[in-house]
């Protein structure tokens, strides 16, 4: 057991550091989901694309920097550290391209990997339907092969990213015949296609970051198909399993969530015990969560893989994140009521609400519970 | 970074477990509740041999010079056990103070013995009415008064023995007459680290008492069944569990993090010590609980041997602090730092 950084750790910290402060904006974007915001994200990951840094992840001959699990945090705990803006390509740096490496041909990696570092392309993920949220194998949107092509019908919920997307890695059923999680085939769609059709979801939260996706009668290549036919829900696997990299929660993100609560304390309740404890009960909750991952990491770095921990890591970060916000908005008294202005101090109504959304997307807490029952604990299935 | 334990450490704790899986079972620690104040520590000489009491013990006072972090994986397994000597206190507390703060004869003195398993240290919060596990039976106390620590033989205590809930922690009410002759140190640093270093290597026999009253309570499920069916297909009691056991391994890694940083003398050691106090009493609370709760009613008699485990809990989590006031403490510091 060693917590200190090796000497070429401690010298990509060092580099990390450098080149953030050199480059990273000083003023903050405007939101991606405006024509100005998503040219300034654009530019700003172009930046980081031209220095190599798109995605430290990814093998070498990908265009990444080849990097373990380990030196990955260290980066990602720079990035938040300088401020610098979230990531606009997330779902394809995370998971359409970790999964093209793994699962996809040469030609596949060719003509989509490099347009995801270099943000010429985003892309957004069409798994979750209407009718199938938790139990997503039992997705319906249809694919019917026709030549060399596959024709989309249906439609894909909760797709974050898609108003501006250009690509959309999906799952689709082609053999309604099959059993549920055998006739499934996960596929690139082009959104600009003809019969794609992009409606924002009005979000309880007064905003809208997700949307409906329709398919309507949509041409797609065969060549599109990421693996073999029908052997969709595998490659979906491999893409979920990598859905922890480049995560943006960190421990770092929380202690600055922390920190943003701590400033929210009035003067006259700055010694009341009951507020210091709940204090550091968040303190040692986040260095839990700090603590939980580091162990994931040293786990991957040496080549294993572990099962359970990204399961284990959703559920503590997304419920003690709801937690602080809870404290955040107590703190706030009567304008935790207001709907946040634009610059209100930490925006923590709407971003509590948007936290409460973390208990249900990627795998809500309940599934998490079971696949930990199963897995971790070894109890059978059962309701 | 390399947050795992080496080979030899792993070796450690298998070594210990398998020694107390045969040496110390429900049975034997139900007799120690029988002897009550009249035990005299047998198991711990035994665990000396296996260089348990020495660890941390330098190898010129004939132990094996090793850190915290040699350890972590040994108290779990003395906490899966509940065993019923102060092992902190002795194994941890004792030897890190002494070495630390000692003069070299009070070392050469004492150092020796705790590595052979001889001596069972006690430690006292305060020289008067403190309450102290093995109060009247350890063979020396150290004591806290304000900043001074002392290091107090059995002539110079009074002890009123307790009945504890578990009687194998041998209670008292203890009295300590200190004078020159008694002081190991007056430097405020020997106090922190008793209070850091016992919070951690309490931290590590909670978690290893959890892993107990998963496991327990896990087995339950698996083969108690009711309306035809095994408990553990119910999907509220996995939940249930699997609370429980998400727990277990946050605190696990807290004190993982604590035992490194108290191992190295890290700046950050007493912050994450008290994380990880807090996190396991609370992982140990939680998990008894829910022990209890899903054992049903055999789990409430004393033929079950589920309450061993809770009752030793119930103490654990109180040694070295408590999780309200480890929370208050560090939210105190977090505040001020602002």
């Amino acid at each position: 057991m060693d917590l200190t950084l090796t000497p070429d750790q401690a010298s990509f910290q060092d580099e990390v550091r450098t080149w953030l402060r050199a480059h990273v904006p000083t003023e903050r974007l405007a939101s991606p989901g405006t024509p100005e915001g998503l040219e300034q994200h654009r530019s700003w990951e172009r930046t980081m694309f031209e220095a190599g840094l798109a995605a430290v992840h990814w093998p070498r001959e990908h265009g990444g920097r080849g990097l373990g699990p380990i030196e990955t945090s260290i980066f990602y705990d720079e990035y938040l550290a300088a401020g610098a803006p979230d990531r606009l390509n997330r779902l394809a740096l995370g998971l359409a391209g970790p999964t093209l490496i793994e699962c996809g041909d040469e030609a596949q990696r060719e003509r989509w990997l490099s347009n995801m570092l270099s943000c010429d392309e985003i892309w957004c993920q069409g798994f979750s339907e209407p009718g199938a949220g938790s139990d997503l194998a039992s997705l319906r949107t249809r694919g019917v092969v026709d030549g060399d092509r596959l024709r989309v019908d249906g439609q894909k919920i909760w797709t974050s990213h898609s108003q501006f997307a250009d690509w959309i890695f999906a799952l689709v059923r082609t053999d309604p015949e099959a059993p549920k999680h055998r006739g499934i085939t996960f596929v690139m769609i082009d959104r600009h296609s003809p019969g794609v059709d992009v409606r924002p979801i009005r979000q309880m939260n007064h905003s809208s970051s997700f949307a409906e996706v329709y398919f309507d009668d949509v041409e797609v290549p065969l060549e599109n198909v990421v693996g073999e036919l029908n052997d969709g829900w595998r490659v979906a696997m491999v893409a979920l399993t990598n859905e922890r990299s480049s995560n943006l929660n960190t421990a770092a993100h929380f202690e600055r969530l922390l920190g943003e609560v701590i400033d929210l304390v009035p003067p006259e309740r700055r010694r009341d015990p009951r507020i210091a404890a709940e204090i550091g009960r968040f303190h040692e909750e986040i260095e839990a969560y700090r603590y939980l991952t580091l162990r994931t990491l040293t786990e991957l770095s040496k080549g294993r893989r572990p099962g359970i921990q990204s399961s284990m890591g959703k559920l503590w970060w997304s419920e003690m994140q709801t937690r602080i916000h809870e404290l955040g908005l107590e703190m706030l008294g009567d304008d935790a009521e207001l709907l946040d202005p634009a610059d209100a101090p930490g925006g923590f109504v709407h971003r509590y609400w948007l936290g409460r959304a973390a208990h249900i997307y990627a795998g809500s807490n309940e599934i998490q519970r079971n696949i930990i029952a199963e897995r971790w604990l070894g109890l059978p299935k059962g309701r | 970074m390399d947050f795992e334990f080496d080979e030899d450490q792993v070796a450690f704790g298998a070594a210990v477990r398998r020694f107390l899986d045969a040496k110390l079972p429900p049975s034997r620690l139900r007799t120690i509740w029988d002897e009550g104040q009249g035990y005299r520590h047998e198991v711990w000489r035994e665990l000396a041999g296996l260089g348990v009491a020495g660890s941390l013990v330098d190898e010129a006072h004939g132990g094996s010079g090793g850190r915290l972090t040699d350890l972590v994986l040994v108290l779990g397994e003395l906490g899966t056990h509940a065993v019923p000597e102060p092992a902190v206190e002795t194994a941890v507390v004792a030897p890190l103070v002494l070495s630390g703060f000692g003069a070299p004869a009070l070392q050469q003195e004492w150092l020796p013995q705790i590595a052979a398993g001889d001596t069972i240290v006690a430690v006292a919060a305060r020289p008067e009415g403190a309450r102290v596990p093995d109060g009247a039976t350890a063979d020396v106390t150290l004591v806290r008064s304000g900043h001074e620590v002392h290091l107090v033989r059995p002539q110079r205590v009074t002890a009123r023995p307790l009945a504890g809930a578990d009687p194998s922690r041998r209670l008292a009410e203890c009295d300590y007459r200190l004078d020159d002759s008694t002081l190991v140190t007056v430097d405020p640093a020997a106090s922190l680290l008793i209070d850091t270093a016992g919070a951690a290597g309490t931290a590590a026999l909670l978690v290893g008492l959890c892993d107990r009253l998963v496991d327990l309570t896990r087995e339950h499920l698996l083969t108690r069944q009711q309306f035809g069916r095994p408990l553990a297909e119910f999907q509220v009691l996995k939940h249930r569990l699997v609370d429980v056991a998400v727990a277990v391994e946050a605190a696990r890694s807290l004190t993982w993090n604590a035992g490194y940083r108290v191992g190295v003398g890290d700046p950050g050691a007493a912050m994450a010590a008290r994380a990880a106090k807090a996190a396991a009493s609370e992982a140990a609370s939680r998990a008894g609980a829910a022990a209890l709760q899903l054992h049903g009613g055999i789990g409430f008699t004393w033929e079950h041997d589920l309450h061993l485990w809770l009752q030793r809990a119930m103490s654990w989590e109180r040694s070295f602090g408590i999780a309200r006031e480890l929370r208050a403490q560090m939210g105190a510091e977090l505040l001020e730092a602002k």
